[in-house]
């Protein structure tokens, strides 16, 4: 990733009050995560898939925090039965940072289909995102969507993509 | 083997401000008919009590939370016990009532009516305070350890099949998650609903709205 991309999600998690990070190790937010893993003003952890991230962070909204959860787009997949089940049934608001695997200018043939599901997918489980691909957008995104989750109590993601910033 | 509400009672009698975080059906209506609170979280879908209960343990560090869990859930998703393990939440203790069963939709077998073990598997992913529970005064003896001393704890707690023919729980999500979320705020003293306030010009951050 940039390293004005990197400093951009930093920042706007910062400024948008966010807390407590979740991730699933990904090599586009390798830099973010190993950037936040260093800052006190986060607390954060790894979880081994993105189903087990999201709960973490409805328990952690539950007790008072801002969450996050970091991931690939191939993790929508793996959370969608927390999603649909607990997150969106209770309204407990948060916060996706997705790296959109597959696509255009992907080179990774196994991942291109994930890339082909997934904004269907977040349109089909009701989940309001915004495409970032410029460092000054996901500053922004991650504010307003930060914002629209504390009020609407729903999913929010900001998806970023390959153009720009891989 | 005894039951799952003969446990309960025994976990009902140590319980005071813990918050507690249930799976679906019996244990949810088991507990809330022992414990009827508004620290309950009740009717969490399979693989979600542990991890959910897990980010509230680190959220609030201070409180004991409780993640009434089963075995067919916590098979769901086993990545929550070694995400237990690499956090050693001081302030957690995971029961899982293990039936051996898929218990509410017929009770087909579970793998530990077989060869798994889940405190074997809580010990090899980091959470040395594992133990497993066969009878009330196992059970009675884990839960009041793993309350008054620091965690994480597991215990597997080996019931037999069977619900207790109690009221059924509100299991409303949305209204369960306000009066559980409303007790966290009252207890803890934050504020976790409606943090933004609509302004004239947009949103505010609710640091602004109490200055007011």
């Amino acid at each position: 990733m940039k390293k004005e991309t990197t400093q951009a999600i930093v920042e706007g998690l910062r400024e948008a009050g966010i807390n407590f990070v979740v991730y699933m190790p990904d090599s586009f937010f390798y830099d973010v995560i190993t950037t936040i893993d260093k800052d006190p003003a986060f607390t954060s952890i790894s979880v081994p898939n993105e189903s087990v991230g999201m709960c973490l962070c409805a328990g952690a909204w539950l007790g008072g925090k801002k969450p996050v959860m970091i991931m690939e787009n191939t993790g929508l997949f793996v959370a969608s039965n927390a999603l649909t089940r607990f997150h969106q049934p209770f309204d407990i608001p948060v916060l996706m940072l997705i790296s959109y695997r597959g696509d255009a200018g992907d080179g990774w043939w196994m991942i291109i289909d994930i890339g082909h599901a997934f904004e269907p997918a977040l349109k089909s489980f009701g989940i309001t995102y915004e495409l970032v691909d410029n460092p000054d957008k996901a500053k922004k995104a991650i504010q307003l969507l930060q914002t629209s989750a504390e009020v609407s109590l729903e999913l929010q993601a900001v998806v970023f993509r390959k153009e720009g910033q891989w | 083997m005894v039951t799952r509400f003969a446990m309960l009672e025994h976990l009902a009698k140590h319980v005071t401000n813990e918050l507690v975080l249930t799976n679906l059906k019996g244990t949810a209506h088991e507990w809330h008919y022992l414990h009827p609170e508004d620290s309950n979280l009740l009717y969490l879908g399979l693989g979600m009590p542990t991890p959910a209960a897990l980010g509230l343990a680190m959220a609030l560090p201070h409180r004991r939370v409780i993640s009434l869990d089963g075995d067919g859930s916590i098979l769901l998703d086993m990545a929550s016990i070694p995400t237990v393990g690499q956090a050693q939440p001081k302030n957690l203790t995971v029961i899982v009532f293990d039936n051996e069963c898929y218990e509410s939709n017929g009770g087909l077998p579970t793998p530990t009516a077989n060869q798994t073990d889940l405190t074997g598997i809580a010990k090899a992913c980091g959470i040395p305070k594992a133990t497993t529970a066969s009878s009330s005064e196992e059970f009675d003896e884990a839960a009041k350890t793993a309350l008054t001393t620091d965690g994480p704890h597991f215990i597997t707690a080996k019931v037999k099949k069977g619900t207790k023919n109690v009221p059924i729980s509100m299991t409303y999500g949305k209204y369960n998650k306000y009066v559980f979320v409303k007790h966290i705020e009252k207890t803890e003293g934050v504020q976790i609903l409606s943090s933004i306030k609509a302004t004239g010009t947009g949103y505010t951050p609710n640091k602004e709205y109490f200055k007011d």
